[in-house]
């Protein structure tokens, strides 16, 4: 005991100033005897424990200084050396919620730098952020939206992508490639996208310029060209397959998540389709019940279009035919759906004609589930006929109407037959909520549309 | 078979003297008191049995002069532009119109040319109605033929304001029945309008249906569009051009710009439309 404490003194006089930090130089710190991430005089005791053989140490390599396999004699001025040499010790990240103290060379993960602090979310300094889809040159008739942080990992909520295989037609340019945020709370720490998939594919254009594309090596990029704390990029899903990917926001030293996406391929396409002389706006008219359900939709992660009802002409074709033909060739989309109100009632039914009737020429797709609201047929503006046909071969058709009046004059649709509420349909002024509703309101109510947007989406595929 | 033009058909089409008269039209609209007050009555019912009651009244002033009332519905309906109710009320009434079809289409026409943009507009707008057109059938121009068939009959030219209609509408059909308005009877005349028109209409069926592809082209579609867009008759030149104005990839660009500079203004018209679109196309690409 007494030849413990000669040395212990002996050591600890060599230590000029009582202690200070020191680098052990490998992952494995022979110079931290206690495992605390420091070099300093708390490491003195558990040293001549280990030089008298009296410690097992709390590493493989504790105090052996010079990787002789042992602790001895030689090891000793190493170890004073170790304490005496200032090296400078900081947080060290191995993931986005994981974080120690640590010299740079110690640190498996991210070192953040001499003297940075494991402050809470010191690790957390990135954020993805995924949009919903662009229509033509931008987001209208939508509102820019972003996926909810919540649902940025969800398989059904999360951000939904179109297929983007050549071939694809996007008459209002580019559109098919999804913004993407990048953030960071450290400009100075270089940060790289992860993917899971060489599906995903990232630009710094949203047209894809020329030599826009952000490269990969082994699903990895270099650091990514911030501007400042934020840069915004584009995906695109550029492979002719459906699929589920992830991709990760990572330091470019470490290997862990700072923020994640998982990306999946629409199945499905769906077209609400408003009422006479509605025409999508945004803001949205609140009076426009079919495009607010649409947005609601949108918001949900569906891929919605909205259109003016006249762009279905009376033998189905136009721009939602087009676009709906378009989506089943080139984006592998085998699910369609379509709403209207009204008008948009008809033109659901002259869409799905035309779709029924062009199958042979366009490919494999169902028409999974349709919707009327108060439909009337729409041969022309001044149609006034009851849209009761249900549209061919849809798999599942909701119905719902009032019974015209005089302050509608006398506007209204009427039953279907094999729709839900079977058997054709409701009548919402048989409800206590819907007395009263007229041709120009019946849009509106919040029933009404709720049962449009929860069977719709309980029959799509994400 | 080499079906072409021959050049006997062509010395006389350019001996046919040209049409004297444009097509009768009609005044533009102005209101007519008594029928406006009726639909007036209409709009104001107190109830809906005052509606139908109202709105039997304004029918039965049709019975004796259907063309009257069909005209100031739609002076009521130019002047409610946007009112969903009016609109309604209109509907209503033509779809309880007594008269024949072919009556109330052609007083309809005579309305095209107003001078009203919202009443041509609505004219517009109800004659699609009547062509009855859907997925699986194509639009009935039978009314429209007759019309064209008794100017041409009558020495007059027809309504360029219905010829642009319809071909906008579906210029195969359009084509076809202007081959039976003007009254051809040379088979070696009609012939290769018909050919013309089988070929192309063969390729959009065959792209419609998926047997060939959605922008393909064949030699034998773009032979008979040049050769229509060569055809003395104007209206086989406007069929030209529709279809290069719908399909931009069947018509070269030295056609186009001489269909751009025609000495018809309808196909000039078109062929103006053809070319810009052809840029956009191109432009796009």
């Amino acid at each position: 005991m007494m030849r413990g404490r000669i040395l212990l003194a002996w050591v600890a006089a060599l230590v000029v100033a009582g202690s200070s930090t020191a680098n052990g130089g490998t992952t494995c710190d022979s110079c931290d005897l206690n495992c605390d991430a420091v070099h300093d005089a708390a490491d003195i005791g558990p040293f001549v424990a280990a030089l008298l053989g009296g410690g097992s140490g709390c590493s493989a390599c504790a105090g052996d200084l010079d990787a002789s396999g042992g602790v001895d004699g030689r090891d000793i001025q190493g170890f004073v050396g170790c304490l005496l040499a200032p090296v400078p010790v900081g947080a060290c990240c191995i993931g986005a919620a994981a974080c120690a103290l640590s010299s740079e060379a110690a640190c498996a993960g991210l070192w953040l730098g001499a003297g940075a602090v494991c402050d809470p979310g010191a690790c957390a300094f990135g954020n993805l952020t995924a949009y919903r889809p662009q229509h033509g040159a931008g987001y209208f008739p939508f509102s820019k939206t972003a996926v909810g942080e919540a649902d940025e990992e969800d398989a059904v909520l999360g951000p939904g992508i179109r297929i983007n295989a050549p071939g694809d037609v996007d008459p209002a340019g580019e559109d098919d490639l999804i913004e993407l945020l990048v953030e960071t709370t450290r400009p100075g720490v270089p940060i790289a996208l992860r993917r899971e998939s060489g599906a995903l594919r990232v630009w710094t254009t949203r047209n894809k310029a020329a030599g826009t594309e952000i490269a990969f090596v082994n699903d990895k990029t270099t650091a990514l060209p911030m501007a400042g704390s934020s840069l915004t990029l584009w995906v695109e899903w550029g492979m002719a397959a459906h699929g589920t990917a992830e991709l990760q926001l990572q330091p470019l030293a470490a290997e862990y998540a700072l923020d994640t996406l998982r990306f999946h391929t629409f199945h499905h396409i769906v077209m609400a389709l408003g009422g006479e002389s509605q025409v999508p706006s945004v803001p949205v008219d609140p009076n426009h019940g079919t495009f607010v359900l649409g947005i609601a939709l949108y918001q949900r992660g569906f891929d919605v279009h909205m259109h003016d009802e006249d762009d279905v002409t009376a033998d189905g074709s136009g721009p939602v035919y087009d676009e709906v033909v378009n989506a089943v060739r080139n984006r592998m989309v085998d699910e369609v759906s379509s709403f209207g109100y009204s008008h948009g009632g008809g033109s659901t039914h002259d869409l799905a004609e035309r779709l029924d009737n062009d199958r042979a020429g366009i490919g494999v797709f169902e028409i999974v589930a349709t919707s009327y609201v108060d439909g009337v047929q729409n041969d022309s503006d001044f149609d006034v006929d009851q849209e009761t046909r249900r549209p061919p071969s849809t798999v599942y058709h909701a119905n719902q109407y009032q019974v015209g009046t005089l302050s509608d004059f006398f506007l209204d649709g009427g039953p279907v037959l094999n729709s839900d509420p079977p058997p054709t349909g409701l009548n919402v002024e048989t409800t206590p909520w819907g007395v009263g509703a007229t041709h120009f309101t019946v849009d509106d109510f919040v029933q009404v549309r709720s049962f449009v947007e929860t069977n719709l989406a309980a029959r799509l595929t994400p | 078979m080499k079906l072409g033009i021959s050049k006997v058909f062509i010395v006389g089409v350019f001996c046919v003297p040209s049409f004297a008269a444009p097509a009768a039209s009609a005044p533009d609209l102005s209101p007519d008191g008594v029928i406006q007050a009726a639909i007036g009555r209409v709009e104001r019912a107190a109830n809906a049995d005052d509606a139908r009651r109202q709105m039997d009244e304004l029918v039965a002033l049709g019975e004796r002069e259907p063309a009257e009332l069909v005209g100031q519905l739609v002076w009521y309906s130019a002047q409610h532009q946007g009112d969903r109710r009016a609109r309604a009320i209109v509907g209503r009434a033509f779809s309880r119109l007594g008269a024949p079809k072919d009556v109330v289409v052609t007083a309809l026409v005579t309305h095209l040319d107003d001078r009203d943009a919202a009443v041509r507009g609505d004219v517009r707008e109800l004659l699609k109605g009547y062509e009855d057109r859907s997925a699986t059938r194509p639009p009935d121009f039978s009314t429209y033929r007759a019309i064209i068939e008794d100017d041409v009959r009558h020495g007059r030219e027809p309504r360029a304001s219905l010829v642009e209609l319809m071909y906008q509408s579906d210029a195969g059909t359009a084509l076809l029945t202007m081959v039976r308005a003007y009254q051809l009877r040379e088979p070696g005349e009609i012939k290769p309008i018909l050919w013309a028109e089988h070929v192309v209409s063969d390729l959009l069926w065959k792209r419609r249906y998926g047997f060939a592809g959605a922008n393909a082209v064949d030699a034998a579609a773009l032979q008979q569009v040049e050769l229509m867009s060569r055809h003395p008759r104007w209206w086989a030149r406007l069929y030209a051009a529709e279809v290069v104005r719908t399909h931009p990839e069947l018509g070269a660009a030295g056609m186009v710009d001489r269909l751009a500079g025609d000495g018809n203004g309808l196909v000039r018209a078109a062929g103006l439309a053809a070319k810009a679109k052809q840029s956009n196309s191109k432009a796009t690409q």
